[in-house]
């Protein structure tokens, strides 16, 4: 029989909204469900508990017992992300998990007593389960058995971890009531018509009766009762992204405090990412409006990060360039995970730029500059000087050794001037003599150019889609000009205009 | 008690008398020093203590730009610090940058081109030899968001970041002396190069070096009224500033345009140019 490790969180609704509101934690909070009178009490922390608040009273009779009760919503986007969490959690100490809905996951231990190599592997396992969740901020208690209703008994009792020794699930089960196997409500009658009154007295039962009697269901109680699995865990399948919601107490209007809980959410997003060595490629923003409706967006990031002080950047930049049409009563966050960049470092060549700093550095680029100002310059093809493109950048590794740096080639560059300045240029002989350029709206933010022409050289010509219906067809000069600057000119056939487009510098 | 005295009066004794001028450190900081436990006593310093130390530190490695730029700042630009480069239209200012970048790029490292003017053109970096895989191009609208970027790309830790403000206006102006000073701070934690191409002096007091392009003058061959032909350009490189060096060199730069450039050649970088 395998063993098997039952992950339990205890009043999983208000967990999970404490793990999404952690300044709650010591509080009197009590989670409800329903609406005005009818709301009743799912949850209630400790400190609601002692004043007599308990699970199943109305709301206000909560509120009559504690004046002063902090209530919250049940929250199932805060429980969904919260349940997620607790999966990953399992899946990351074993690869067969089961995910068993309400806080509650198993998790197989074959072949896991290998890495906790100490007296009770066992029992260090349970330890590392509890410390982990503790650290994404659930309380999760842990039992450890061969089946999965022990496991899971064994995980609600106090002083987690506790431990039932393999064969022994059958008297550890034996006291408890018959309801603790969870069956239908009609073999649960017919077994109190038999007087059967405890898990014990049903597991004494000979096996091959209660199977003719109660058919493959009966069969199957009878062996959850003697502590036995016939069936294998359920794998639990893993969604493609990773989400993070939650439902607001008001609704929201300004963006400030909007950012405030998004960043937590983004924070808790990223410690998920991180933890499963992944990292977000594409995030998806939904926010519910206030009566209804959504507001969604989505950001393509130029390199997968988990930063999430960058993409909260990313949000509040987006949500300002196109803000909800109303109030935010809720939202959800999902990521699109990718594998981050990786990168091998080099002993001898020159340091290569760390992955998660390019992708956090162009990510927080894009959203100041605007994707189409940010990349790797590209060559096109063509004759025009003001032609470029870009590209993604992603840069190769370096070399392994660092190659000697080679003499500069003392090359004269030219400043192309994009979009070409306009010119009024007086000529003689066909040849520019004093060259001013024209002062149109706009043209106090470019380059001013005028002066006497000291030494033209030219026209050199420049032709460009002659088989197209609107030909580039240039005349160029290289102009020096009395006063100081070389520039270079050309003559627009087809329009017959003057334009500078580059500054010999 | 005693002890509170001489702490009190030590700073003014300090600069009062004779030892302040020896290397050795004063009476007052020397029984103070005595007096702190063995593990506290190489931290406490005084303030002239501190200044030879920061003088007697090394120089960090320079970056070598295989420009004139590397003879007047002693083998390249200096790491962690901020580098201003100033001049006029066609002072050779842009070739200067343009070389930088492709000295870096082309021994493989990685570099950041910060182009407010918007003048890259990626035929002639190629040209120049950059390399341009290993070239962030960043083109931001207005001075407010270059140096924001200038930020973000030092923080990346790219070990080159090279800033051009264009040709006048320069959208923004000068921007704020305490941005420039944070960016030379960023420069310096993150012992990155930072060089600033502007046409007059932007950064005021955070600049460790300032180096003027001269006016350059324009080399002809032929002459009028046959035909002209543009072959170079001729400048020179003034440190007007540097930190712990001294100022006022001058190095020549002489400039040759691209091969397309010259008569009777076609490649498709700047377009078949043929004599008409």
């Amino acid at each position: 029989m395998p063993r098997i490790a039952c992950l339990f969180t205890p009043l999983f609704p208000l967990a999970a909204r404490l793990r999404s509101e952690p300044e709650l934690r010591g509080e009197a909070v009590a989670i409800f469900q329903g609406n005005s009178n009818a709301a009743r009490v799912v949850a209630a922390a400790r400190r609601a508990r002692q004043v007599g608040i308990r699970t199943g009273m109305s709301l206000p009779q909560a509120r009559a017992l504690l004046p002063n009760l902090t209530v919250r919503a049940r929250d199932m986007s805060c429980e969904k992300a919260t349940q997620e969490t607790l999966l990953e959690i399992a899946e990351s100490f074993s690869p067969r998990v089961e995910d068993a809905g309400e806080g509650v996951a198993y998790l197989e231990l074959d072949g896991l007593d290998r890495h906790f190599p100490g007296d009770s592997p066992e029992q260090d396992l349970g330890h590392a389960l509890t410390v982990t969740t503790d650290k994404a901020g659930l309380t999760t208690w842990v039992g450890i058995a061969s089946s999965k209703l022990a496991a899971r008994v064994a995980a609600e009792l106090p002083a987690s971890p506790n431990l039932v020794p393999a064969g022994e699930e059958a008297n550890f089960l034996a006291p408890l009531p018959l309801r603790s196997l969870a069956a239908e409500v009609e073999i649960l009658e017919t077994l109190e018509r038999w007087g059967i009154r405890s898990v014990g007295d049903f597991a004494r039962l000979p096996k091959n009766e209660v199977a003719s009697r109660l058919g493959e269901t009966g069969r199957e109680l009878h062996e959850k009762a003697r502590g036995l699995d016939s069936r294998p865990l359920v794998p639990y399948q893993p969604p493609p992204h990773f989400a993070e919601g939650m439902e607001l107490e008001w609704p929201l209007v300004n963006l400030e405090p909007f950012l405030f809980v998004a960043g937590a959410a983004l924070k808790r997003l990223c410690q998920r990412l991180e933890s499963r060595g992944l990292a977000c490629a594409r995030l998806a923003t939904s926010l519910r409006l206030e009566p209804d409706g959504h507001h969604q967006r989505t950001i393509q990031l130029p390199a997968p990060t988990r930063e999430a002080k960058t993409l909260l950047t990313l949000i509040r930049l987006d949500l300002e360039a196109e803000s909800p049409a109303a109030p935010v009563t809720g939202f959800t966050i999902v990521a699109h995970p990718d594998r981050p960049r990786e990168a091998q470092l080099s002993l001898f060549g020159p340091p290569a730029l760390s992955p998660d700093k390019l992708a956090t550095t162009l990510a927080r680029l894009f959203a100041l500059l605007g994707p189409e100002r940010v990349g790797s310059p590209h060559t096109v093809n063509g004759h025009r000087p003001e032609r470029s493109a870009l590209v993604e950048y992603a840069p190769p590794p370096p070399p392994d050794v660092r190659p000697e740096r080679q003499a500069g080639r003392g090359l004269l560059a030219i400043r192309t001037l994009r979009p070409p300045v306009p010119l009024e240029v007086i000529s003689h002989l066909a040849s520019p003599r004093e060259i001013l350029s024209i002062i149109s709206e706009g043209s106090a933010k470019r380059p001013h150019i005028q002066g006497r022409v000291k030494v033209a050289s030219g026209p050199w010509a420049m032709e460009e889609e002659w088989w197209s219906e609107k030909p580039v067809e240039r005349d160029y000069w290289d102009i020096e000009l009395v006063n100081g600057g070389i520039f270079r000119i050309f003559y627009q056939r087809s329009t017959g205009e003057w334009y500078a487009d580059g500054i010999y510098d | 008690m005693a002890s509170s005295q001489a702490l009190t009066t030590a700073p003014q004794r300090a600069f009062e008398t004779p030892e302040t001028t020896t290397s050795r450190p004063p009476a007052t900081i020397g029984t103070f020093r005595s007096r702190l436990p063995h593990h506290l006593r190489s931290h406490l310093n005084s303030g002239r203590e501190w200044m030879q130390q920061r003088a007697a530190a090394p120089l960090p490695s320079p970056f070598p730009t295989a420009t004139a730029l590397d003879q007047l700042l002693v083998g390249g630009l200096p790491q962690g610090q901020l580098i201003e480069l100033i001049g006029r239209r066609s002072s050779g200012r842009f070739s200067t940058i343009l070389s930088s970048l492709a000295t870096a790029t082309s021994a493989g490292e990685a570099a950041a081109f910060i182009d407010l003017g918007d003048a890259f053109d990626p035929q002639l970096a190629v040209a120049a030899g950059v390399d341009l895989e290993r070239l962030l191009w960043a083109r931001p609208g207005h001075l407010k968001q270059t140096l924001i970027s200038a930020e973000v790309l030092l923080a990346g830790g790219f070990p080159l970041v090279v800033i051009d403000l264009g040709n006048p206006p320069v959208p923004g102006g000068r921007g704020v002396e305490a941005s420039w000073l944070r960016l030379a701070k960023a420069a310096q934690s993150h012992q990155a190069a930072l060089l600033v191409s502007s046409p007059y002096r932007v950064s005021g007091t955070a600049a460790a070096g300032v180096v003027k392009a001269d006016h350059g003058r324009a080399l002809w061959s032929g002459s009028t009224p046959g035909p002209r032909l543009l072959v170079g350009l001729s400048s020179h490189l003034t440190l007007q500033k540097m930190r712990r060096q001294q100022g006022n060199r001058t190095e020549a730069l002489r400039l040759q345009p691209p091969a397309a450039l010259i008569y009777g050649t076609t490649t498709p970088s700047i377009g078949n140019r043929s004599r008409s």
